[in-house]
């Protein structure tokens, strides 16, 4: 029994470390505040090793990503201050992620770094801003995201259409202001 | 132009092959649609490969830090679990066994005492000669204009011995009828006893049916008990001095 325990502790570890990044990382991208992300990120890992003998042994990062968005929609996202825009704007037209001219993307693709993408991000309203990172970020399917936030599998196809046209236009405007990208040629 | 949703679902490799063999026949019907996924292939790529890595190893460790904690507290639960029916029965050995010492140690300081069970377990013996019953209460009660009323009359005085202590049993009697005082040279606590009102430091209850009023005397107690009203066995006892 003691042997068991030390097993499940040992194995528990070696896959909670491999993808603590994405833990961490999400939790940093949900939160904003590293101080708030580690919190959850622990707390995650604590939750999830005491559920571990339930996991089914499938997908531990998908598991692990699940946990952390449910404990911030449950706790964190109930502490923040004013209003969620994020599914008042769910029902109107999505806009193109693509442009007139190629120009842009190449500009925009050329000179924009991790930071900007985090600040992109960042403007991305929540919901949005989650379906976006649990898929191109942590690459967790449809299935796996609607798990993770409780929606239905048509939501997270909206809301990721949405959102990354949302990121295209916060990188846009990141780039008119650095002045790498001219209104004009986006317009 | 095709469903922008179906467009990045189909990039994303989430549609069934029948829905995916209808998005890639308009993609080849509509340029525009065939832009769109480049775009959405691009960005995908730029928020997975430039989004920014982020340091863990401090966070790892308090992680792994709160885990050992958290299998500590699962050791001492599983530990407190299995033995649980051991422990309650040291725990209740070690609390009996604290009450029989305790009982053992009040006993030689004197320091609480139920004074029912003391009471029924005294047997008084006569002192000897009428003589030393006199010497013994001219030194016991001092004779004075408070402590002994002219019609307080002590008749008889006993002794008898418990948990090593000496207790000394005067019986006296008034024109309200017999009373006994007890001196006991050490100060008791006696359970069950409340204070009474109008008398600092006298505390009132009652022993084998009759009321009870003891008093502090520096280290020794005094007991004053008659089948009376607690007022006036406190008036009586305020007019007897024990040195």
């Amino acid at each position: 029994m003691l042997f068991g325990k030390r097993d499940t502790r040992e194995s528990f570890e070696r896959q909670a470390e491999k993808v603590f990044p994405s833990v961490l990382g999400t939790a940093l991208r949900l939160t904003r505040s590293r101080e708030d992300a580690e919190d959850l990120a622990q707390e995650a890992i604590v939750r999830a090793y005491d559920a571990y003998e339930r996991f089914d042994g499938s997908n531990f990062k998908a598991w692990m990503l699940r946990i952390v968005t449910n404990l911030y929609i449950n706790r964190y996202r109930q502490r923040q201050r004013g209003p969620q825009f994020g599914s008042l704007e769910e029902e109107g037209a999505i806009e193109p992620v693509s442009l007139e001219s190629e120009i842009p993307d190449r500009l925009l693709f050329d000179n924009v770094v991790g930071a900007e993408i985090e600040e992109a991000l960042g403007k991305v309203p929540e919901d949005f801003r989650m379906a976006v990172i649990l898929s191109d970020i942590e690459g967790l399917s449809y299935q796996e995201i609607a798990d993770a936030t409780n929606v239905p599998i048509g939501t997270v196809r909206s809301r990721l259409a949405r959102g990354r046209s949302m990121l295209r236009r916060a990188l846009e405007t990141y780039a008119v202001k650095e002045g790498f990208l001219r209104r004009d040629e986006i317009e | 132009m095709i469903d922008p949703i179906d467009l990045h679902a189909y990039v994303d490799g989430e549609l069934n092959p029948l829905e995916r063999s209808d998005v890639q026949r308009q993609i080849e019907l509509s340029p525009e649609s065939g832009k769109e996924i480049e775009a959405i292939q691009r960005l995908k790529s730029l928020v997975q490969v430039r989004s920014e890595e982020v340091s863990t190893s401090k966070a790892w460790s308090d992680c792994v830090r709160r885990l050992d904690e958290l299998d500590k507290a699962r050791r001492v639960e599983r530990f407190v679990g299995r033995f649980a029916p051991a422990l309650c029965g040291v725990f209740f050995i070690a609390i009996v066994l604290g009450g029989l010492v305790s009982r053992h140690h009040e006993a030689g300081g004197g320091s609480s005492r139920n004074l029912t069970a003391m009471i029924g377990r005294m047997h008084f013996d006569k002192t000897e000669t009428n003589t030393e019953k006199s010497e013994w209460l001219n030194n016991l009660i001092k004779v004075s204009k408070l402590s002994t009323p002219d019609h307080l009359e002590p008749r008889q005085v006993d002794e008898c011995e418990i948990d090593g202590m000496i207790v000394r049993r005067v019986l006296m009697r008034d024109a309200n009828g017999d009373l006994s005082v007890l001196m006991i040279p050490k100060k008791i606590e006696f359970e069950g006893f409340s204070s009474l009102p109008g008398h600092p430091g006298y505390r009132c209850g009652q022993s084998w049916g009759r009321n009870c009023i003891v008093r502090p005397d520096g280290d020794r107690t005094t007991v004053i008990t008659a089948e009376r009203p607690y007022e006036e066995l406190a008036n009586v006892l305020m007019h007897i001095k024990v040195q």
